[in-house]
């Protein structure tokens, strides 16, 4: 089973609206798939369709084989699924340990989370440093860190990151995609990135995205770079 | 070029000028503590130093021991209103429905621990501290566990349903509460009848009617002050539940952002029932605590809701915080029982007139942000 | 000179446009033309109608509370468990204003206002009210404004059930009637009213059939005055009215003829003057003028034919003695009609508005509203301003009509949640459906509670039992009550009545037709009531 997670043909509304008008696309195993587009191309919508927070009105979602289009949002992200929503969305009145906590699903032992914690400081070493703090006062590059982190405390298939670069400062971006490609060998990664170029060492493949549909495919981020055309007309110019 | 012509706000003016809101504040505090003074030293001309005192004690002693039991009741009614975003209209009804359970189940457990047929009869028949003990512990629990059952009841087959739309969830609350308060009425009548343990109970307690008596008029009943240690016990219980527990700890992540706790893998309609049946249960648990010393009167459900209200606001609790209506419980306990033993005329609208003052001094609430 | 001819002009314009204005409003014109005519069956005497009207008039009183309640909740989402206190300060101002004897001396001037003028005051309070409430919102994220609204409904109550002097305490207070509502003048100026809606409604019966020259015209038009001769025979005092109304309808059925057989144009596009090639038609003086006119003094003298003794009667009495009661029922019945009326055209324009449909757009999404350039704050508190005036002015009816009013009955909270049975039940956001749910709710009440604890041996109270499940059925599946979901059905039920054939007829009903229904519904009702009141 080379693909780990399928999408055919999705249709999605919010409310009445008409977000999604037939997407598919595929993220296959072990590689790095990325949503590319301009904002309220449908990127987000995509992500929240998959964990089934806007459940598609027509169309399939396949995980590791199994249908998983109009199952309860816990019961999808159950099957291995780490989220890492775009405006972070951590809690900021627990602590940062707290938050942690939380984010291990039910029946984990404490080995595990000391197992799982130690592969996140070795990801990213300073977060040892404000374990104890309140979550909601730490700096943006440290909550997307615990955001990131949130995601990694259960053993999961595919991450799907949303938005990891926003509002951070070119450097702590840059050391956030190096984490993020460190990442590459633990897990599949489906991400969604406006600001394309920051991102281009890490991707395989990538769907590019306008007024909800998918326009362009491929497997050659370098590709992409070059063609001025393309990226001016669906990814405007971006920083 | 035309010139912006800003319109004057004192909001924005003390923002900008952090001096003079220091000062202002500053004022404020001393004319409070002033008045405040005046205030007292005017009780105490009325009422003479020794009346002021015992007056003043037992205010205390009851505030304490009423804002215990709001905060009982009230963070039932938090924890409800703030993960599942459900204004429950029928929490005060749950609460005056736990009364009656209470009550019901005390006398039942008391007749069964009197009756010299069962063997209950040879520990509690000559103890009788024991025995109200026990009654009152079974009757609490008891009351509790109806309620939780009847709050997980209603939650899981019908509010379930409205999830995403607040207002017909709030209607169907208002439903409840209507059918249980008419069912009530038609069992033990309306609100003009208040049930009380002592009147119908076969023996006399030490433990609800004791008195502690330090002389000189300072008199306490022993059940109040119980009531203040159990309802402190409870909240810190509730406090450590919060910060230690898993499920505590998802409740507090959960009234903050549900959507993501559901995305991280937490079963969130669970976690839902879960809450509102604790939620229900808690309105029981204080409604059977109020027993003994208010009684049972099926025209508590509404005036208790509307302390639940006031509390919330005036705590800032509609903010998501705990502590919130733990500092709301006090201030609307502590002045009902002072306003009531010094301003007996504004012992029915003083929690309305703090409300109002919350309301335009500080709009989030003491613990909330604007 | 000049000026005369202008004001000439202009009166010719309004009696121009009353032929347009008559087939625009049909069913309200028929339903007020019936309700305006009932109190006329009644005498001094006491009278099986006059119980109808009691009932009637509580039940449009609530009508107009849920009516406003629902202007918040149906229109604007917003959900004012204070509804109340907007009643309950109409009512005691009016108490006030009718007896002021107890107030202390600055407060007591306000009897100085006269009747009418006081119900006007009172909508102001209500409003002013409202607005207090409605500033509150900025203050109060989303639904917590619902407990807000309770709170100062509270206050107030307190206030009042702590004042027993003031607010008569458990006892109550009795309200005086007002004068002007127990003087002949007074009802002879709503029996006037009476006949001018008859006058207006039999104008636009005879319009209708001149309009629609095939035969479903007649068809539908001979069942409403076989209906309204019928109530000519049971609330009238002789049989020469109904005859005379005869003779009327047979005359309508001329006039048809004589239509049908000069008519040429299109039927569905007929024009009063011209012929279908454009051309100036000569005008037929017998058809336009004489005929409805006829038909029309028939008519009226029918009634004056069938009441008249009545009217007599009530007047020669409160001449011989000016202090007689006999006038309240009737008068007030009419007073509050005519509010609830002006209220239901008023929220009706209110919401076809641009106002209104702003109003919509905040309550659906208030951020995208407010992105649309709304002031969704603003809409918000005009919405409580004119819901505070509506229930204030529920309050001034309802203060008099009841004649003892106590903090409990007023400004209790039961009487929010009441209003919302109502809504609910009857159907939230839909016009008509608060003043039916009102009417369901209050009449069953005040039969089944009877019925339980008589005929069953069960304590009444199990009635609101009923009601409270039967409100939690209608929350959970027929969130648009009543009226919403036979609304939801009448749609499809409309499209076959429109393609309806009866042997060689077209059977077709337009949508114009359906004011037929709706007074015969009407007096359907009211009928069955009478029938089960006596």
């Amino acid at each position: 089973m080379k693909n780990l997670l399928e999408i055919q043909n999705a249709h999605v509304y919010i409310g009445s609206f008409y977000i999604l008008q037939g997407i598919s696309l595929v993220v296959p195993k072990g590689e790095v798939t990325l949503l590319l587009g301009r904002n309220g191309s449908g990127k987000t919508t995509t992500m929240k369709s998959i964990l089934g927070i806007y459940p598609p009105k027509e169309g399939k979602i396949v995980f590791k084989g199994e249908e998983i289009s109009n199952l309860p949002t816990h019961k999808i992200v159950n099957k291995g699924m780490g989220y890492v929503p775009d405006t972070r969305r951590i809690f900021g009145t627990l602590t940062v340990e707290q938050n942690l906590v939380v984010s291990m699903r039910k029946g984990s032992s404490r080995e595990d989370m000391q197992k799982r914690l130690d592969l996140i400081f070795d990801l990213f070493p300073d977060m040892k440093g404000f374990l104890k703090q309140r979550a909601g006062t730490l700096s943006g590059g440290q909550q997307q860190m615990l955001a990131v982190a949130r995601a990694l405390m259960n053993e999961n298939d595919l991450l799907l990151i949303d938005e990891p670069t926003e509002g951070l400062s070119p450097l702590l971006a840059k050391n956030l995609i190096d984490s993020l490609d460190r990442l590459k060998e633990f897990a599949t990664i489906l991400l969604v990135e406006q600001n394309f170029r920051t991102v281009s060492k890490l991707g395989d493949n990538y769907y590019i995205f306008d007024n909800g549909k998918i326009v362009h495919e491929g497997t050659n981020m370098s590709e992409l770079i070059d063609d001025k055309a393309l990226v001016a007309q669906y990814l405007g110019v971006s920083i | 070029m035309t010139m912006q012509t800003k319109r004057f706000s004192p909001r924005d003016y003390l923002e900008e000028n952090p001096q003079v809101r220091k000062l202002l504040r500053i004022t404020v505090v001393i004319a409070l503590i002033i008045i405040g003074g005046l205030l007292v030293l005017a009780a105490i001309d009325v009422y003479t130093w020794n009346g002021f005192v015992v007056r003043a004690s037992k205010s205390l002693v009851n505030g304490l021991a009423l804002s215990m039991l709001l905060f009982l009741m009230v963070s039932g009614f938090f924890l409800i209103f703030g993960l599942c975003d459900v204004i429950n209209f029928a929490h005060g009804a749950f609460f005056m429905l736990g009364g009656f359970m209470g009550f019901v189940i005390y006398l039942g457990t008391e007749a069964v621990f009197l009756d010299p047929a069962l063997p209950f009869y040879l520990i509690f028949g000559a103890n009788q501290f024991a025995l109200s003990v026990t009654a009152f512990i079974v009757s609490a629990l008891g009351a509790a566990a109806v309620l939780a059952l009847i709050g997980g009841g209603i939650e899981f087959f019908t509010i379930r349903r409205l999830y995403g739309n607040p207002i017909a969830q709030i209607l169907l609350t208002v439903g409840f509460m209507f059918v249980i308060t008419q069912i009530v009425e038609i069992i033990w009548g309306p609100s003009q009848f208040s049930y009380f343990i002592i009147s119908n109970s076969q023996i006399t307690y030490f433990f609800i009617s004791g008195l502690l008596d330090f002389g000189g008029g300072l008199q306490f009943a022993v059940y109040r002050i119980f009531l203040i240690f159990l309802g402190l016990a409870v909240a810190g219980l509730m406090f450590i539940g919060f910060r230690k527990t898993r499920i505590g700890l998802l409740v507090q992540a959960g009234i903050e952002d549900s959507e993501m706790v559901e995305a991280l893998g937490t079963d969130i309609r669970k976690l839902f029932t879960i809450v509102f049946m604790l939620g229900a249960g808690l309105a029981g648990l204080s409604g059977a605590v109020l027993v003994p010393w208010i009684g049972a009167n099926s025209g508590h459900g509404l005036t208790y809701l509307i302390f639940a209200f006031v509390i919330v606001v005036v705590g800032g609790a509609h903010y998501g915080r705990l502590e919130g209506t733990f500092f709301g419980a006090l201030i609307v306990g502590l002045s009902i029982q002072f306003t009531s033993y010094f301003i007996p005329f504004l012992e029915n609208i003083i929690v309305f007139i703090i409300m109002a003052i919350i309301l335009i001094v500080r709009p989030g609430g003491l613990t909330g942000h604007e | 000179m000049n000026n005369e001819r202008n004001i000439v002009r202009r009166l010719k314009v309004i009696i121009l446009r009353i032929p347009s204005m008559l087939s625009n409003n049909r069913a309200v014109i028929a339903v007020l033309a019936f309700l305006y005519l009932l109190p006329l069956g009644t005498a001094a005497s006491t009278s099986p109608v006059r119980a109808l009207l009691f009932l009637i008039t509580q039940i449009m009183v609530f009508s107009l509370l849920a009516m406003s309640f629902d202007l918040q909740l149906g229109r604007a989402s917003l959900l004012n468990f204070g509804h109340v206190a907007l009643f309950g300060v109409g009512a005691y101002f009016m108490a006030f204003t009718l007896d002021a004897d107890f107030l202390p001396p600055p407060f007591n001037l306000i009897a100085a206002i006269p009747f009418p003028l006081t119900l006007v005051v009172a909508m102001m309070i209500g409003g002013g009210l409202g607005l207090i409430m409605g500033l509150t919102t900025s203050r109060m994220r989303g639904t917590a404004f619902a407990f807000i609204g309770l709170a100062i409904a509270m206050f107030i109550y307190n206030f009042f059930a702590e004042n027993p002097g003031l607010s008569g305490g458990e006892t109550g207070l009795r309200v005086p009637t007002p004068d002007i509502i127990r003087t002949a003048p007074f009802y002879l100026l709503f029996v006037t009213l009476a006949f001018v809606f008859l006058a207006a409604f039999i104008g636009m019966v005879v319009l209708y059939i001149k309009k629609r020259t095939e035969p479903i015209g007649l068809i539908l038009v001979t069942p409403v005055m076989v209906a309204f001769t019928g109530v000519l025979l049971i609330f009238g005092t002789n049989v020469f009215g109904p005859v005379l109304v005869f003779i009327a309808f047979l005359g309508m059925i001329f006039l048809f003829w004589i239509e049908r057989s000069k008519s040429i144009s299109d039927p569905l596009q007929y024009s009063e003057n011209r012929t279908f090639t454009g051309e100036v038609k000569p005008t037929n003086k017998l058809t336009t003028y004489v005929l409805p006119f006829i038909i029309i003094i028939i008519v009226l003298i029918g009634v004056v034919v069938s009441f008249g003794s009545n009217i007599a009667q009530m007047v020669t009495l409160w001449i011989e003695d000016s202090s007689t009661f006999y006038f309240t029922i009737p008068v007030q019945f009419y007073l509050v009609l005519t509010c609830l009326v002006i209220t239901y055209v008023f929220i009706k324009r209110l919401i076809a508005s641009p106002f209104g449909r702003m109003v919509t757009a905040v309550a659906q999404n208030e951020e995208r509203a407010e992105a649309l350039g709304y002031n969704s704050y603003r809409a918000k508190i005009v919405v409580l301003v004119i819901s505070g005036a509506i229930a204030g002015l529920a309050g001034a009816l309802y203060a008099p009509f009841i004649r003892i009013i106590d903090p409990h009955t007023t400004l209790g909270v039961e009487i929010t949640i009441n209003a919302m049975l109502y809504t609910i039940i009857g159907g939230i956001g839909t016009l008509l459906g608060p003043i039916l749910g009102t009417g369901v709710v209050v009449y069953s009440e005040l039969n089944l509670v009877d019925f339980i604890r008589e005929g069953l041996g069960l304590p009444g109270q199990l009635w609101l039992v009923g009601l409270g499940v039967m409100y939690i059925f209608i929350v959970l599946f027929m969130p648009l009550g009543i009226v919403g979901s036979i609304g939801r059905r009448a749609g499809s039920i409309k499209d076959r009545l429109r393609q309806l054939k009866l042997g060689q007829f077209e059977f077709g009903i337009k949508d114009t037709d359906y004011w037929v229904f709706g007074l015969l519904g009407t007096i359907g009702l009211f009928l069955l009531l009478l029938i089960v009141s006596l």
